[in-house]
């Protein structure tokens, strides 16, 4: 089926020169209209439009809001006479997938659309089981450990990019372990939320290597207070369209952020460690409160933490009293202690421990 | 009651900056040793969500600090949604479901605690790891802030950096702070001297490790200094308390009135 491909722009001869260069592009149909007629988006329903952002009757971002009320799936490019890298990026910061020039040709155009391939693919990849949440009613169960590992081990199995967002907004760790020191953090990408597009999202990630990002935790206990739930779903989403998996450590404890993510995840893991005290029984009251998500029993999963003895009966134990699938981690405290002091867990911990082998097996039944 | 107990009330936090550092243990613990120097007490359990108060005293509440909520705090007295026993100090309950613990407002915990110096000579609170609604609101009202810390790995120590920095944000008073390191001696390549110089302040406190007996206590639902009063740990919690409120045993004119209330 062809892509509608609309494009609306002041100058007449602007639009005859698109037209002519690529108006005969196989499985493109091609839609022109001066811009101060945007009626055609109603009628031709399109899945890309080009707009001019040299209009002086219109501000950008005011007919980029309008067109998403009108086509709200729809990729929107901003295209000008004279574009340069600071009006790409604001263009991006607005909302436009890019910024290309007019009356551009063939290949600027194909360009375009293998950009917004990338995103329609992100997009896709919902389905996928690409955010993963990690939820415990009480502290020291090995969220930010696992979220750590295993986004390095995803990123060794699958070749694939994976994002950590440090969403613990009572202290956050995550940059510890893995050793960045964060230039940004939630904080300035919460704040910058609604102004940004997937690609500026991008650039508050630190980089952990070539595949693995990490959106680093608040600084202060009390910038914490500034997230807003809803914030933390789009950020979340967004995420998930750069990102082939999103792994989101969060606080303990049943709080706005931490619902929100929960609800955004495609699995949720309630992590608890065994000690002898009640952290079973915590973990039971928590899945019972997510029972109340949509699909729980196909999102919701358990990690027992610091088990001494890892067989088939005590993970049949566990999944009886929680009702749902339980991966077992082993009690190598002393070895993730030594790891994270020395100044990095995640180039120190050793390869062939039971913990990492635990890990690479957590992340293959992911995958898979 | 004795008009005059508010002002001689004590308020004492049990804090930390992350789990698994004793605070429930120590809170009850040092309860009970009050408790046995014949003073009117009492346990608050603030870790609204997933408290262990009652749960490592196997007591089962049947109020707690959301049904003090519910009400006018004008109109009723706070001892009526505590927990009485005639072998224990009192307790005022956690809500006992999560959709309850949503609802005990910062306002519910400082009137509680309000309310609760009118009767108790110590009010031992026991809080949720970090600077949550509740924890603040207690903080407000606290005499003594027990920094519960322990020395497992650089993270842990960062934090407990960052809470102080927190806590003198705030303008919590540094000389009410007592740093206690539990968990001494446990397995780790950190030297507690060395966390010390990081804080830039002595511990007020050590407790040894002694999983084994604290393990035993919850199990039997009865605090350590009373269920193993011979070992190190017991001695410690013992010592921590007298340490701080460094008072002695109440004289027995006193504890025949906090009978005689129990009474009536």
């Amino acid at each position: 089926m062809a892509t509608k491909v609309c494009i609306l722009e002041e100058n007449p001869a602007i639009l005859d020169k698109i037209t002519e260069n690529i108006g005969q592009i196989e499985n493109i149909e091609l839609v022109t209209a001066h811009i101060s007629d945007k009626r055609i988006l109603q009628t031709e329903q399109p899945q890309i439009v080009f707009l001019d952002v040299d209009y002086a009757q219109e501000k950008p971002l005011e007919v980029l809001n309008k067109i998403r009320q009108t086509l709200p799936e729809a990729a929107v490019f901003a295209m000008s006479k004279s574009v340069d890298s600071n009006l790409i990026k604001k263009m991006q910061y607005a909302g436009f997938v890019d910024c290309v020039h007019k009356p551009f040709n063939r290949a600027i155009f194909v360009q375009a659309l293998d950009k917004l391939q990338n995103f329609t693919t992100k997009r896709e990849n919902k389905g996928n089981k690409n955010i993963i949440s990690f939820f415990s009613p009480k502290g020291k169960s090995g969220k930010t450990t696992l979220s750590v590992l295993l986004s390095m081990e995803l990123a060794e199995l699958t070749g694939k990019k994976i994002a950590v967002i440090d969403a613990d907004i009572t202290f956050a760790d995550v940059n510890v372990f893995m050793d960045v020191t964060s230039k940004s953090t939630i904080s300035e990408a919460i704040r910058d939320i609604n102004f940004m597009s997937p690609h500026i999202l991008e650039s508050y990630f630190e980089e952990v290597n070539p595949l693995v990002k990490v959106l680093c935790g608040i600084r202060k206990p009390e910038d914490g207070a500034l997230i807003a739930p809803e914030d933390m779903t789009r950020l979340i989403k967004m995420s998930a369209e750069i990102f082939d998996y999103v792994l989101v450590d969060n606080a303990p404890g049943f709080a706005p952020i931490s619902i929100a993510a929960a609800e955004a995840a495609d699995i949720l893991y309630i992590l608890g460690m065994d000690n002898g005290a009640y952290e079973i029984e915590h973990m039971v009251r928590a899945i019972d409160v997510l029972k109340s998500m949509d699909n729980w029993q196909e999102r919701v999963r358990a990690i027992v933490t610091r088990v001494p003895n890892m067989t088939d009966e005590v993970k049949r134990r566990y999944e009886a009293q929680l009702e749902c699938p339980v991966f077992l981690i082993p009690n190598e405290y002393l070895l993730m202690s030594l790891a994270a002091n020395n100044a990095s867990m995640i180039k120190n911990l050793d390869k062939s421990s039971a913990l990492s082998v635990q890990i690479k097996l957590l992340a293959k039944s992911i995958i898979a | 009651m004795n008009a005059n107990n508010k002002s001689r009330s004590k308020i004492i936090t049990v804090f930390s900056s992350s789990s698994a550092t004793g605070k429930t243990i120590t809170a009850i613990n040092m309860a009970q040793t009050l408790y046995q120097e014949l003073y009117n007490v009492c346990l608050v359990d603030l870790d609204l969500q997933f408290n262990d108060v009652c749960r490592y005293l196997r007591k089962n509440p049947v109020q707690s600090i959301y049904d003090y909520g519910e009400e006018d705090a004008e109109r009723v007295r706070i001892t009526e949604y505590v927990m009485h026993h005639e072998d224990c100090f009192d307790i005022l309950a956690a809500p006992q479901k999560l959709e309850e613990a949503y609802n005990v407002s910062s306002k519910t915990v400082t009137d509680a605690l309000d309310d609760l110096r009118n009767y108790y000579d110590y009010i031992i609170v026991d809080t949720t790891t970090g600077f949550g609604d509740a924890t603040l609101a207690t903080i407000s009202r606290t005499d003594e802030l027990i920094f519960m810390g322990i020395v497992d790995f650089i993270p842990t120590i960062k934090n407990m950096n960052l809470a102080l920095q927190t806590l003198g944000d705030i303008k919590f008073p540094a000389d009410k702070i007592k740093i206690v390191l539990n968990r001494d001696k446990a397995k780790s390549e950190i030297a507690s001297d060395d966390v010390e110089k990081l804080l830039g302040r002595d511990f007020f406190h050590t407790i040894p490790n002694d999983f084994p007996t604290c393990i035993a206590s919850i199990k039997s639902g009865r605090p350590i200094v009373l269920n193993s009063p011979q070992t190190n740990i017991a001695h410690s919690l013992k010592a921590l308390t007298y340490k701080l409120f460094a008072t002695g045993s109440k004289s027995k004119g006193e504890g025949l009135m906090r009978i005689l209330n129990k009474l009536w």
